[in-house]
């Protein structure tokens, strides 16, 4: 239990002795996605092989440096997801990928206890080969501020976050500044939320702070429902108590001494890891009353989510909090006045709180020398989709979708070509090949209706059908939400079945005006959030891609060759012989033709279910 | 046959005759002496400028406020059932 | 200072209004709403209210506190055009059976259907359209189909009633409005108090219609038919009939009675007074003793089911007595003994929960109820209607004798504080015509939910509660069984007293007034003013209810009766 600030300071020297003590660390990369790839069983077992050799490891940062003990950690995610399982030896900044259990004889042999890299394991590129990790040109490129500790320190041990410098920004709030600076440091810093909505974090503290109702609330928003977003878990699962002392200094800056933490129930990792980091820091001294000696009193509760995406939205967030039906609601009254229990609460995202404690460290001047004017600092984004190095970045804000998609992501997988990204889920836009050199900020993409969102980038290529994406994310818009209201509740599932039918080969002449119709009402007369925005991928797509649209609807065919029921399988008359196999394996008698004769498939019957294709000697039958 | 009778007169109207009624009513009921009691109503008795409602038992005459009824009752006419046979069977 | 805001180019004050859908009333626009009722919370989910400042945005006018220098339009083209497609797509996913409707004619969703000029559905049916009815309940019928889902039943269930039987389930275009499970409504904590059925703007929930039965007995010869009218009845049935709203009708509803071929018609005021007699002697009775106090009053049926559901152990104050409606019906049953036809009894009601306060095993006599159909001011204009009457043609009768009294006192039940002034109007020993005046300023009239005051009797001082609106009654009952001490305590579950029955045609809150001022003024021109002085119940205790008081007007709900 730390006391006071001299103790701190005395607890701290120690862990940096012990952290600086360790002649190699190993991180093994723990998160979700490396432990499905099996980063767990590897850990494990380099642990058995070290011990096999007597060699002296560390799980855990020890009190006192141990002699030439090698430090064995469980780390957060390195980020490059594509390359999983991912291990990282240190001091020498080593990355080790695709790592398999049979690797471990080698990499104890080679790289522990002797002195060499493996290149076997390192990452190739081009012919070249990149052993040390910061060289690779994915990780080249990024400036990785808010994921900085990912992967370098364990992500389950509050030593070693402290030894790194963690909560030394908390320590400067607490004791050498008032509320007010903190509020000024952050309001000059210009940080925006980074949960989407880039409202400015330090404009929303200071109205909560000058609230006269006593109990305040922090909320932190971990929903993260996009589909295919994994920022904010990656900071829960990689480095929990950066997030944690972002709530503190919240805390401290607007008087507030309770904090929640929403968290999705379909993360139990992240769970898991911030649980043991809040009875970590309770046990410190770090949580709780009277912390380090002063009259400040903070504790944290974890909420988990219940799996709908409307819980997300702030107002739904805190009802879901308090036991009610997770609906939104009208405002006025506002969460910085009426929140969590009607009491002003700060809630802010998961990357927004990681942001504070180096801002608090570094000041406002040094974290707006980052990113643009307007969107000072970094993002962190989730690279997925059609890309050759899939995983989690981070970029200063105005870096342009070029550099992301080629130089950092590696460019198509495949020999396909860039069509679009889209950009912030499903209630984002897409942008496409003209917006290529666009610096991606909260202003520039909002200029072309667009939005960051919360980070979620998916790349699309040739073989993408813009209709059916659009059909995708509407289809999980409406499945999530929340029916309070008629817009988003009637009219969202009413573009759902016109984006069916036409996917389905039953599009009309003037379903896209209906389905603007549609998207304006909506998108104006919604609720919240979710409603407002649901409409956007389908705008965006028609906008961008009306001519795919129209080729389902007047041509019924799909120009990307996705839509299955838009398949055209043809037989070629001039190789067909007549043979009747295919007529015979047809299960829904879409084939006729007479014996000897070329034969005919009736496309309305046919189920593209590809039985022909097989059935035929002569090749005669095709997808077209 | 006792005989149990209120003045409804104006005066006596004004200072709760009904009351006093419905109540003897109810405890002829509660005490189950109805075929031993005959409750009248009865117009002016000429007793307007007395206190409480003029009721007279068995030829005898009394101020009764509705405050006191039941107690009247009670001592009364459940008294006067006790003491014997009424003036008619 | 005053305060201005434009609302389309016209300057308006701005007087303490809570959201400028207020405001704009006052400018006399009528901005379309569903979800909108003043003394529900807001809820903000129909978005027909929206409208639009100078720079294009859209606000909520329901949900937006006014501001000075607000410049707002109700009217755009955008505006009309977002309306058109909201009430469209609610169409889409709604029964478009109008004409088979119980609620044809009085629907919100079909008037601004109207008032729009939807002319077209250009999105097939929605699955709502095939959800069954639930029919299970005494009082109410419920109709997922048409449901709009504005939640006004939910919020008046919940926040109003404090009895929470129905709520959203599911999520997004699955979501319904149900009781918990899916159990059917009969099965649920509902207490058949129909308030859920007043606020609902279309046809899902509705009052149970019980007119078929009605009609088979008036055209069965054999059977003789009684009918008994409410108090809060006759005050409105003027709005959906042609004549004002809160004025007294009695007279031609019981001409119209007639016409429709019922035998007898009598009047529940007079059951009142013998209610207001009982419950009397019940009160004087506990405060003598000083045992089982706070008393709390019975003629409620809503109340006695909340009262059951939540508050067993309160039955032991709740008063012996029956309804009037129940009392009344005991004594016609009785005297109709000596006929050689079978009664019929109907009594037409400004409440629903009165259908099943009618079906109860303790209002029956050997297995048949006294009171055959209860049926609703709304029914009752239903039936008028069918037969073709022209109401305000129509020339004034009277009641049937021997119950044709009544006194004033009998007739304000109908009111919330109105059981109370007519009990307190027998305790008092003030008979003067100044002592009713002073005492209809005790504290118990108004359209206030909970009424507190004190009244002197004797040497103590009675300490009275008047609540209205179970929520109301909640908080009032919390305070007892801290400790508090009350003498006597009327609960009426609808806010307002009986004039805002479920049964009754529905107005907002502002006009509710009119009908409470009708019952008082009927009150004020009765010849008689106190249940003790109409001179039938001198005789019916001499007569009919002699030795048998007990048996006719008293219930022992602590047996544990039927829903």
């Amino acid at each position: 239990m730390i006391k006071n600030r001299q103790e701190l300071s005395e607890y701290r020297a120690s862990a940096v002795r012990a952290f600086t003590a360790e002649p190699k660390k190993i991180l093994v990369c723990a998160g979700t996605g490396c432990v499905a790839g099996g980063s767990i069983q590897i850990y494990e077992r380099l642990k058995q092989l070290m011990a096999e050799r007597n060699i002296p490891v560390d799980v855990e940062l020890a009190d006192e440096p141990h002699e030439g003990a090698v430090g064995m950690k469980m780390s957060g995610c390195h980020g490059f997801c594509e390359m999983g399982p991912l291990l990282r030896i240190d001091p020498m900044g080593w990355l080790y990928t695709r790592v398999k259990l049979e690797d471990c004889e080698e990499i104890v042999e080679k790289s522990i206890v002797g002195d060499e890299p493996i290149e076997r394991l390192a990452y190739t590129i081009d012919g070249k080969v990149y052993a040390m990790q910061d060289e690779i040109p994915f990780y080249h490129r990024q400036k990785r501020v808010v994921l900085e500790h990912c992967g370098r320190i364990d992500a389950n041990s509050i030593r070693e976050y402290i030894a790194i410098g963690g909560y030394s920004a908390f320590e400067k709030a607490l004791f050498d500044m008032t509320p007010d600076e903190i509020v000024n440091e952050v309001t000059e810093s210009a940080l925006r939320g980074r949960g989407g909505g880039g409202f400015p974090t330090g404009r929303k503290w200071s109205q909560v702070k000058r609230q006269k109702e006593p109990q305040k609330y922090i909320v932190c928003n971990g929903d993260e429902g996009d589909p295919g977003a994994f920022m904010d878990r990656s900071i829960m699962e990689g480095d929990p108590h950066r997030m944690l002392e972002g709530m503190m200094i919240a805390g401290v800056a607007c008087g507030a001494s309770e904090g929640y933490i929403y968290v999705r129930a379909e993360y139990p990792l992240a769970v898991e890891r911030l649980r043991r980091a809040i009875a970590q820091a309770e046990e410190l001294g770090l949580l709780g009353d009277n912390i380090l000696g002063t009259d400040f009193s903070f504790r944290i509760h974890i909420n988990r989510g219940a799996g709908a995406f409307v819980c997300g939205e702030g107002s739904a967030l805190t009802a879901s909090i308090e036991g009610k039906r997770g609906f939104p609601r009208v405002k006025p009254p506002r969460t910085v006045e009426h929140g969590l229990f009607d009491k002003p609460t700060v809630l802010n995202n998961v990357e927004t709180f990681a942001n504070v404690p180096q801002i608090i460290n570094k000041g406002a001047a040094w974290y707006r020398s980052m990113g643009t004017a307007g969107s000072p600092g970094t993002k962190a984004f989730a690279l997925t989709g059609n890309i050759r190095n899939t995983g989690l970045i981070e970029v200063p804000m105005g870096t342009s979708l070029r550099e992301i998609v080629f130089d950092i992501g590696g460019g198509i997988r495949g020999d396909n070509e860039f069509k679009a990204v889209q950009i912030g889920g499903p209630s984002g836009a897409c942008l496409t090949r003209e917006h290529l050199d666009l610096p991606l900020d909260f202003d520039t993409l909002t200029k072309v209706g667009a939005m960051i969102g919360s980070g979620g980038l998916v790349v699309m290529d040739s073989h993408t059908c813009m209709v059916e994406v659009a059909r995708f994310f509407m289809n999980f818009t409406q499945n999530e939400s929340c029916g309070k209201c008629v817009p988003c509740r009637e009219g969202t599932k009413r573009m759902l079945e016109i984006l069916q039918r036409i996917v389905d080969g039953q599009g009309e002449e003037g379903d896209i005006e209906l389905l603007l119709e549609l998207a304006d009402t909506i998108s104006s007369t919604a609720l919240c959030g979710l409603g407002k925005s649901a409409p956007s991928p389908v705008v965006s797509t028609i906008t961008n891609f009306r001519d795919e649209y129209e080729a389902h609807i007047k041509d019924k065919r799909c120009p990307a060759g996705t839509c299955s029921k838009l398949k055209r399988i043809v037989i070629d008359p001039a190789l067909c012989k007549g043979c009747t196999r295919c007529s015979r394996v047809c299960p829904v008698g879409a084939i006729s033709g007479k014996a000897k004769e070329p034969h005919n498939i009736d496309l309305t019957k046919c189920i593209r279910c590809g039985s022909c294709i097989s059935s035929c000697a002569f090749h005669a039958i095709k997808e077209d | 046959m006792i005989e149990l009778s209120v003045c409804i007169g104006s005066a006596c109207h004004l200072k709760g005759s009904y009351n006093v009624v419905t109540t003897f009513q109810h405890l002829v009921e509660e005490y189950g002496v109805s075929d031993k009691v005959e409750l009248k109503m009865a117009f002016c008795m000429r007793r307007c400028a007395g206190t409480g409602v003029s009721v007279t038992l068995n030829g005898e005459s009394y101020g009764v406020k509705p405050e006191e009824a039941r107690a009247f009752f009670k001592a009364k006419v459940l008294g006067a059932i006790e003491e014997g046979n009424g003036y008619t069977e | 200072m005053s305060e201005y805001m434009t609302i389309d180019g016209i300057p308006v004050e701005i007087n303490g209004e809570k959201n400028v859908l207020e405001l704009i009333r006052k400018v006399g626009i009528e901005l379309p709403t569903f979800c909108y009722h003043s003394e529900l919370s807001i809820y903000g989910a129909c978005r027909m209210c929206m409208v639009e400042n100078e720079r294009g945005g859209l606000e909520a006018a329901c949900s937006t506190p006014p501001r000075a220098g607000m410049n707002i339009r109700t009217n755009t083209e955008r505006l009309r055009r977002y309306r058109k497609t909201i009430l469209e797509l609610l169409l889409a996913n709604h029964c478009r059976d109008c004409t088979t409707c119980e609620n044809n004619g009085s629907c919100k969703l079909q008037s601004l259907a109207r008032r729009f000029h939807i002319d077209g559905v250009r999105f097939p049916d929605g699955e709502r359209i095939k959800h069954a009815k639930d029919e299970s309940s005494l009082s109410i019928t419920c109709d997922a189909s048409k449901c709009i889902l504005c939640g006004d039943c939910v919020r008046m269930c919940n926040e109003i009633q404090n009895v929470g039987a129905i709520d959203f389930a599911h999520r997004g275009s699955k979501m319904l409005i149900s009781t918990a499970f899916g159990v059917p409504m009969a099965e649920s904590p509902c207490v058949g108090c129909g308030q859920c059925a007043a606020v609902c703007p279309t046809g899902a929930i509705v009052v149970k219609n019980n007119i078929a039965e009605v009609w088979k007995a008036l055209d069965d010869p054999t059977v003789k038919t009684t009918v008994q009218i409410a108090p809060a009845v006759r005050v409105a049935v003027g709005k959906e009939l042609g004549i004002g709203d809160g004025e007294n009708a009695l007279g031609k509803i019981i001409a119209a009675l007639r016409r429709m071929g019922f035998d007898e018609v009598y009047d529940t005021s007079t059951g009142a007074d013998l209610t207001v007699l009982e419950e009397t002697e019940e009160f004087l009775h506990r405060i003598e003793n000083g045992e089982k106090l706070p008393l709390i009053t019975s003629c409620c049926p809503a109340w006695i089911n909340y009262c059951e559901k939540k508050h067993p152990d309160l039955l032991k104050n709740v008063s012996t007595c029956r309804s009037p409606m129940q009392m009344l019906a005991s004594l016609l049953r009785e005297q109709s003994k000596l006929s050689s036809r079978r009664m019929y009894h109907v009594a037409v009601m400004p409440c629903t929960a009165k259908k099943f306060e009618a079906a109860r095993d303790e209002f029956k006599n050997d297995g048949m109820p006294n009171v055959d159909a209860v049926l609703t001011t709304q029914e009752l204009i239903r039936m008028i209607r069918e037969s073709g009457i022209v109401f305000n043609e129509l020339e004034p009768e009277a009641v049937d004798m021997p119950f044709g009294s009544v006194s004033g006192a009998g007739i304000i039940f109908g009111v919330t504080g109105g059981v109370t002034e007519a009990v307190l109007r027998r305790v008092v020993s003030d008979k003067s015509r100044t002592g009713l005046l002073s005492l209809a300023r005790m504290g118990q009239r108004g359209s206030s939910g909970v009424k507190e005051f004190t009244v002197p009797y004797g040497d103590r001082e009675l300490k009275i509660a008047v609540v209205s609106g179970l929520a109301n009654a909640e908080s009032v009952l919390k305070r007892v069984n801290n400790g508090e001490h009350f003498d006597l305590i009327e609960v009426m579950a609808c806010p307002g007293g009986c004039v805002a029955g479920g049964g009754q045609p529905f107005v907002p809150v502002e006009r509710r007034a009119k009908r409470s001022e009708g019952l008082y003024t009927a009150d004020r021109v009765s010849s008689i003013r106190r249940s003790e002085e109409n001179p039938l119940m001198f005789s019916l205790y001499n007569g009919i209810l002699k030795g048998r008081v007990h048996e006719l007007l008293h219930v022992d709900y602590c047996k544990g009766g039927e829903n």
